[in-house]
Formats: C-alpha cells, structure tokens, sequence
C-alpha cells in the first residue's frame, strides 16, 4: 500500500516548508497577543458586563482554562485565521504541485491517483487539526503560566447568563470543543483541497476557499436565505460553542456533527473523482 | 495488436479543445528496441508521452503498455517504467538524494547503495547531497535522469532525455541509453529533436507529424535501407528522363541542372544502367546517395512548415 510512504512524503513536505511554520507563528502571536491583552485589560468586555454589578464571584474570572476559551470565541481564530492558513496549505497541495510540476513527477511513478489524492486529504486533515490543536495547548499552556489553575466562567450564547464550570470540567468542555474545532477545519481542509484540483494555481486555489467560507458566512446575515442556514458548512463550524455551555445538547451536537461528516467526506469524494479523470498537462 | 509489443498505439487521438494533437498515432515498440520519436515542435511527441505514461487521457484509440490499456498497466508492472516527461520538477528545498529516496519509496523502496549507483551514473554523486534548489538546469535534467533508474526499469520512456545538456553530458546520456539496453536489455523509447541522437542510438526512429507517424522503421531501413537518391549524368538527359519515367525500378525520375535523379533500389543501379545503354545513350555517371536522417526529416517536414499545428 503506497498511502503510508505518499503520506510520509505530504508530511515530510508540510515540514519542510517554511509556512508552515509562518503558520504556526501567525497562530502563536495570536495566542500571545489575547494573552498579553487579557492580563493587561482583565476578562472581556461581555464577561464583565455580564458579571457586573449583579454578581459576587468568590476567587478570581482570569484562570489559565479561560484563555482557550477566548481564543474560540473570538471569530478572528477559527473562522477566519485558520481556515486562512489552511486554504493557503491546500493551495499548495495540489494546485501548488500542478504550477510546480512536482505532481507530474509523483504521477509517473507506480502509483494510484486514489492514494495520491488520498494521502494529501489525510495531510490536510493533520494540518488543520494540528493548527486547532496547536491553539488549544498554546492558549492553556500560556494562560496556566499567566493566569494560574482556577474554575472557568461560561458566557451562554443562547442569552444573558453564564455558568461556572469547575476546572475539571471546563478541561473536559474545553477538549470536546476543540475536538470539535477540529473536525470542522477538516470539512475546511476538504473544501480547499477540492479547489486545489480544481485550479491549476495555489493561489487562485486558496482565494476561491476563502470567498467560499465568506460568501457562505455572508448568507447567514441575510433573512432570505434563513432556510438554507440549517445546512451551510459556516454554522456548523460553530458547532464547538456547544461543548462551551454548562450543559451540552447532544442531539444538536450530534446533527453538526453529521453535517461536518458530510462536508469533509462529500468535497473529498468529489476531488477523488474530478482527480481519477484530470488531464496533468502541467 | 501485437502481444509482443512494449509500447503499442493504435488510432490514438488526443485532443486539446478544438486542436488535435493526435490524430490517429500508429506504432509499436519491440522489447530491445530503441525507439527514437522525432517531429517539430507541436507534432505530438509530448502529448504519446502524457497518454503513454497516464497522465492525459487519451481521446480515441489505444494506448497498450505491455499489452495492457495504458491508464491501467498494474502497479507492479508499473514498477518497471522509469519515465522522464517535460521539465525536471523536484522538491528544491530537499537534496538529490532525498528526493530520489522519496520517490524510490514509491517504488518499493531501493538501499542506500543503489541511490550511490544511480547518482554515479547520472553523475551527481558529489552533489548528491546538495539541496536540488541549488544545482543548474542540467543537474536537474540527470537528476529527472536517475530518478527514472530507480529502481530498475524493463523500460525507459524519456522526453527529450539530452535536452538542455552539455555536448558531453549528452554523449554521457547517450551512452548510458546505449550500456542499459545492451547490458541490461532496457527498452527505450524516447522523443527527441537531436537527429544524431536517433542515428547514433536508435534501432528504430518514428518521425510524427500533425500527430500521426509519417515515416516510421528500423533506422537503417529508413536512412536507404531500402532506395537511394541516384544523381544520372548521361549525354540526353531528356530521354533519360522520359525512359526513366516509365521504369518500373526508379521512383519519382526529375530533371536536374545536371542530369537526371531518380530514387531506386541499390541493387537497381546496374538495372537502370542497363536499361539506358539498351535505349542507346551515353552514361558518364551513376552517382547514389544514401539520405541522411536529417535530409528525410527535412523532406518530410517540408511541406508541413506552413501548417499550423498543436501546442505540445
């Protein structure tokens, strides 16, 4: 089977190339820059009114679990940042190859389009999980080292309350959101891969994936098309604010997640099949 | 179709938008055989190629690898096509080296010694270490070279494999082609524009045009095997020519400022000779000229100069 050496190859090049650490670098100054804000200005703006006047909080609102939480809440990071970072990698990981002629040299070897393909959606899976992942332990790891160890304070995106979850929970709340996160980054990375077969420029590639996601965002802003909003890749990927409430709606989760299966299995699928069939001329 | 054909095409066609860049290709390639494909740019050398190795789909036709659909030679069988097709394109931040170890790996795999072999022979076994991002045009070209080595090919498929070399890394190439196939009885097939690439080399030249082969055999058939240009000096080349016309051993008979030329068979010279001096003229001399492979491609290029033909 050649998908564990093309996957070793997809990877080994992820590696040794110098975005991806400038990802990782873009991603890590975020992290840095909500935490250094954090310490410097005290917990957000909503937390705080919501907090107010109203409420006696015994201990302290700035622990090292709340940092990851901000970091999902601000829209900037997932949903727009790293799916940026991600496009930009799929980008490359076709089309790039195609403009580069690299993917002529791979084909010529004995090997299936299938695993070829294959090995590139598995690396772009990684990627776009590692990127999440990265956030995730960064953000606690500096918020612990900032904040210290303490319970976590929820805001509830479904009105104006908040809960408190205790630190061993708001880990676990914590986990499944990220892995959540996760998973829709990969229906991001199969979006971009998709384009990336489709465009023989990584460019071009990585633009069309990023007018997607903003186009499918700008249809939720619009009443007319309210319908459509159930089924759309961009509300799924927030999805993950589930795992954020004190306590969690499985049946909702367990419907985003579906639409997440479908959107990182169908644009793979369909990449497979528009690759079996393309003429490589580059 | 013939079982024992390495290479095979029958009534190929390809076809880029409204262009035809193959309109019917015929040929077939032996085991053992050196099989030189030559024509102009846009004749349709790199579109074989692409069909031959998979990557572009082919219109119409067939395109058989070992007697099996192109698209669809196993992947063990695979393993024994070593294939350079276009420009060279590695991965510029890795070595030579590791670059060739990646794609071996896609092979199965080869030992650290076979690699040192490959890069000897392509020699680029002092810079086998060098990130690719760093070597000249023609190291990448024997780099694309080796890498097709690796591991051990039955065949060869190379586009244009001196192309942007040094006079000596040619004559290097050259005589790799020629050591693999006597050696290791490698077949080669090979699209070139060096004619005395195919006349050194080649057991077997196709010349391609507007996609389909014009002129195609063993290069000594070709290059007057079979006919040579006889230059006809005689006292009346008038009648000569007019008795020539009508013998059925001389071809395309035409007036010269000297005499009269005619395309036969060697062994006709003493025929046509004969026959002249029977008809009562005075032969003062019967001069053959074997084409060279450069004076057929020329004729047969010729009248296509002017045809507008497919980007390759």
């Amino acid at each position: 089977m050649k998908l564990r050496q093309l996957l070793t190859i997809e990877l080994h090049k992820f590696r040794a190339q110098r975005g991806t650490y400038a990802s990782y670098a873009v991603l890590a100054a975020l992290v840095g820059l909500i935490v250094w804000g954090t310490w410097r200005y005290g917990p957000p703006h909503q937390l705080q009114s919501a907090l107010g006047d109203q409420f006696v909080v015994g201990g302290k609102v700035l622990t090292g679990p709340l940092i990851p939480l901000l970091l999902l809440e601000f829209p900037v990071a997932v949903h727009v940042l790293i799916p940026l970072l991600i496009a930009v990698a799929t980008g490359g990981l076709v089309a790039g190859e195609k403009q580069a002629g690299t993917l002529r040299t791979i084909l010529i070897r004995p090997v299936r389009r299938a695993a070829v393909l294959g090995a590139k959606l598995t690396a772009a899976w990684i990627h776009a999980a590692g990127l999440v992942v990265f956030v995730g332990v960064l953000s606690l790891l500096l918020g612990y080292l900032v904040f210290g160890r303490g319970d976590l304070v929820v805001m509830s995106f479904h009105g104006p309350s908040f809960s408190i979850l205790a630190e061993p929970q708001a880990l676990s709340h914590l986990a499944l959101a990220y892995g959540l996160a996760v998973v829709a980054m990969m229906a991001v990375a199969s979006l971009g891969v998709l384009l990336s077969v489709l465009c023989d420029n990584p460019l071009t590639a990585a633009g069309l994936t990023v007018a997607v996601l903003l186009v499918l965002q700008s249809l939720r802003l619009i009443p007319y098309f309210q319908w459509l909003q159930p089924y759309l890749l961009t509300e799924h990927i927030w999805a993950y604010r589930e795992a954020l409430s004190a306590t969690i709606n499985w049946s909702e989760l367990g419907t985003s997640l579906s639409y997440l299966a479908a959107y990182i299995a169908g644009p793979g699928l369909i990449a497979m099949c528009v690759f079996w069939r393309q003429d490589v001329r580059c | 179709m013939s079982s024992e054909a390495v290479i095979e095409t029958q009534g190929l066609t390809k076809r880029y938008g409204r262009t035809w860049a193959l309109r019917g290709l015929d040929m077939a390639v032996g085991p053992g055989q050196i099989y030189g494909l030559l024509g102009p740019n846009g004749a349709g050398k790199t579109t074989a190629i692409r069909v031959l190795t998979g990557l572009i789909r082919s219109n119409g036709g067939q395109a058989r690898l070992f007697g099996r659909p192109a698209g669809s030679v196993p992947v063990r069988k695979r393993h024994c096509v070593g294939v350079m097709v276009e420009e060279p394109a590695f991965y510029g931040y890795l070595s030579g080296r590791h670059n060739l170890e990646l794609l071996a790996s896609l092979s199965g795999g080869v030992s650290r010694q076979q690699i040192d072999e490959v890069l000897e022979l392509v020699g680029l076994a002092d810079r086998g270490n060098d990130r690719v991002a760093t070597y000249s045009h023609g190291m990448r070209r024997r780099l694309y070279l080796a890498q097709a080595l690796v591991p051990r090919p039955e065949l060869l498929i190379l586009d244009e494999p001196a192309s942007g070399l040094d006079p000596r890394g040619q004559v290097e190439v050259r005589n790799l082609l020629r050591k693999l196939n006597r050696e290791r009885s490698v077949t080669v097939f090979m699209s070139t524009h060096l004619l005395h690439e195919v006349e050194e080399l080649c057991t077997h030249v196709a010349v391609l045009l507007n996609g389909q082969v014009v002129a195609g055999g063993p290069v000594e058939d070709l290059l007057g095997g079979r006919q040579v240009r006889l230059e006809v000096l005689t006292n009346n080349p008038q009648r000569a020519l007019q008795i020539l016309r009508g013998y059925h051993a001389a071809d395309e008979a035409r007036s010269r400022r000297k005499g009269v030329e005619v395309y036969c068979a060697p062994q006709a010279v003493a025929d046509i000779n004969e026959v002249l001096v029977g008809e009562g003229l005075r032969v003062f001399g019967l001069i053959p000229h074997r084409e060279t492979l450069e004076q057929l491609y020329m004729r047969l290029t010729e009248e296509d100069e002017a045809t507008p033909t497919a980007d390759n």
